[in-house]
């Protein structure tokens, strides 16, 4: 039942009250309140989207300095979360504003250690998919005389835009 | 031999009765209420829980004006007080996009997250 009531306030009351209160339990030592909170933080902020920021800048002060504090917390699934979070607002508000308010809300050495914490976010996320150009060198040289055999079954070489099936000469980059 | 306490009926949210206009007396009554037994406590969470649906308007009000009340009952420990609490507060937190809730926010959404958690 109280997480029903949960689940109604947080598609239902997004006001700087209601990030203020959640962002002061989030942060609370209390692992499994941190934890609660921390997800109905993150469903308010999916839940406002764009109009995040309308918000009072006490509130984005407030909300920005959670995060930061989460980041750094010693559970990896509160880290995860906070880091989610971060994402997710970039990703509405584009990476000029976010910046902007990062320079507006936090310190030198917080926002230094929010951007640390957003890159290797973003690289652990892509680091096991290679650039697709890379990817058809890698097999083109990897095939060698395989390539030949190709030909003969009449796909033609990869080289060669002229022998596509269906005779269109596609750009190669 | 004491015979047991017969709780009052809960009401689903379609099925609240239309309450009294909102007067002075009405209200005396509602305090009278919330400070006598559970039973008449759980009839005064009902009564706010019509308040806030056919006069959503007065609910942020009304709402915080009982908080404390409310509060007690959710962790009075009788099943049937804390589910109709609950669901005041819901209903109320349901009126959100339409009406200005704010003042609700603060004294029951620790109360939820704690609730939550456990």
């Amino acid at each position: 039942m109280a997480d029903q009531a949960l689940a109604v306030f947080t598609s239902n009351c997004g006001y700087d009250a209601s990030f203020m209160v959640i962002t002061e339990l989030s942060c609370e030592k209390n692992a499994n309140l941190s934890e609660v909170a921390i997800r109905q933080l993150a469903k308010l902020i999916e839940n406002v989207g764009a109009l995040i920021s309308q918000l009072k800048p006490e509130t984005l002060q407030r909300i920005m300095k959670c995060l930061t504090f989460l980041l750094s917390s010693k559970r990896q699934n509160i880290k995860n979360w906070a880091l989610q979070i971060c994402m997710h607002i970039f990703g509405q508000i584009g990476a000029q504003n976010y910046l902007q308010l990062m320079g507006y809300v936090l310190s030198q050495e917080e926002q230094q250690f929010m951007k640390a914490a957003m890159e290797t976010r973003k690289e652990s996320k892509f680091k096991d998919v290679k650039p697709l150009n890379v990817v058809l060198k890698e097999r083109k040289s990897m095939l060698g005389d395989s390539t030949n055999q190709m030909n003969m079954q009449g796909y033609g070489s990869m080289d060669n835009q002229e022998n596509f099936p269906n005779g269109y000469n596609y750009p190669m980059q | 031999m004491q015979e047991p306490v017969q709780p009052p009926p809960f009401f689903e949210y379609e099925f609240l009765p239309q309450t009294p206009p909102l007067t002075p007396e009405y209200v005396a009554i509602l305090d009278s209420m919330m400070a006598g037994p559970w039973t008449d406590g759980f009839q005064c969470i009902t009564a706010l829980r019509s308040i806030v649906k056919f006069n959503p308007t007065l609910a942020a009000d009304v709402v915080c004006r009982y908080s404390v009340a409310i509060l007690e009952f959710i962790n009075a420990g009788k099943t049937q007080l804390l589910k109709n609490s609950l669901s005041l507060i819901k209903e109320t937190f349901l009126l959100g996009r339409s009406v200005n809730v704010e003042k609700c926010v603060d004294p029951f959404i620790r109360v939820l997250v704690k609730k939550s958690a456990l």
